[in-house]
């Protein structure tokens, strides 16, 4: 089987799999989810795809310029500076994965809740670290941006 | 409760009361920054003295706050964890405000300090609040305290 059609086959898997976990998460939520809710869900999936890939370019076009992001550690960071740490500091990730998600609308404001895992290399050594976070969109000019993230460590 | 805390919970009612009506009648897009760090000290001074139907106006019903311990809760939990807890100092800095149109995001940086199971403690996290203009006045819809590594 040729490079080509292995990568068709597996961007449609892993489309089928984004596609299924949206729903599932609609499902169990009850209700079907608003499209605000299901736009920056969707979002959220492309920002750990991008961040894992260190796809600078796409953060940037979902991250509102006045971004406050407060980093697991508690560190306050722009917009600008966490870019910087995503471009540099990140060499040894190998997967960002949300494991799940809560959905807030609220009209042009959406809060999103959820777990997500990193895992990578660091000094030699595998590690991986779960994490909460608590993550707010907003609609500007047209398109959901992110205007504030935070993260804390997850409880053991 | 101390007459000092009655006297400071009467003051907190009364200046809640008084910018729900003020607000309700103004430009969101005016200093809403300013009325909302307003309001987070209004809800720093009823955590404090346990100001149960304060919290409850500044709180929107869909609350979520994610807190210091990692600790995911509702508007209800919020409520009964604030009655419950023991005696704590609250110390807040270096607020900043940003608005984003009907939208006010709040970051600072709080000081713990209290009793747990009759060991003192202090703690430190960094803070991010959103806050939601919703009909006519400002209630906050998520709240985050993520711990300060030292």
């Amino acid at each position: 089987m040729s490079c080509l059609r292995l990568g068709i086959l597996a961007t449609g898997a892993l489309c089928a799999v984004v596609g299924c976990v949206t729903l599932c998460a609609a499902a169990q939520a009850g209700v079907p989810e608003s499209p605000a809710a299901a736009q920056v869900r969707a979002l959220e999936y492309k920002w750990a795809d991008a961040e894992k890939r260190k796809d600078i370019f796409a953060l940037d076009a979902f991250i509102d310029n006045a971004l406050v992001f407060v980093d697991y550690d508690g560190n306050f960071l722009s917009k600008a500076a966490y870019l910087t740490k995503i471009r540099v500091a990140q060499a040894g990730v190998l997967e960002i994965a949300i494991e799940s998600m809560n959905v807030h609308a609220f009209g042009t404001t959406v809060v999103v809740i959820g777990i997500y895992h990193e895992k990578g290399m660091d000094g030699g050594k595998l590690y991986l670290r779960r994490r909460r976070f608590l993550n707010t969109w907003a609609f500007k000019n047209g398109s959901w941006v992110c205007i504030a993230a935070a993260a804390m460590p997850l409880q053991r | 409760m101390s007459l000092i805390a009655r006297v400071a919970l009467a003051i907190a009612a009364l200046a809640l009361a008084a910018s729900t009506t003020a607000r309700a009648q103004e430009n969101v897009n005016g200093d809403a920054g300013t009325k909302v760090l307003a309001l987070e000290r209004l809800w720093g001074q009823a955590a404090h003295l346990r100001d149960i139907k304060a919290l409850e106006a500044i709180f929107d019903d869909d609350f979520v706050n994610l807190d210091i311990d990692g600790r995911l809760m509702t508007k209800a939990q919020t409520l009964a964890d604030t009655l419950a807890a023991g005696p704590v100092d609250i110390v807040v800095e270096s607020t900043g405000a940003r608005v984003h149109g009907n939208t006010v995001i709040v970051t600072g940086v709080l000081h713990l300090k209290g009793l747990d199971g009759g060991k003192p403690y202090a703690r430190s996290g960094r803070f991010v609040d959103t806050w939601l203009y919703r009909k006519g006045h400002w209630v906050v819809i998520a709240s985050e305290t993520t711990p300060m590594e030292h």
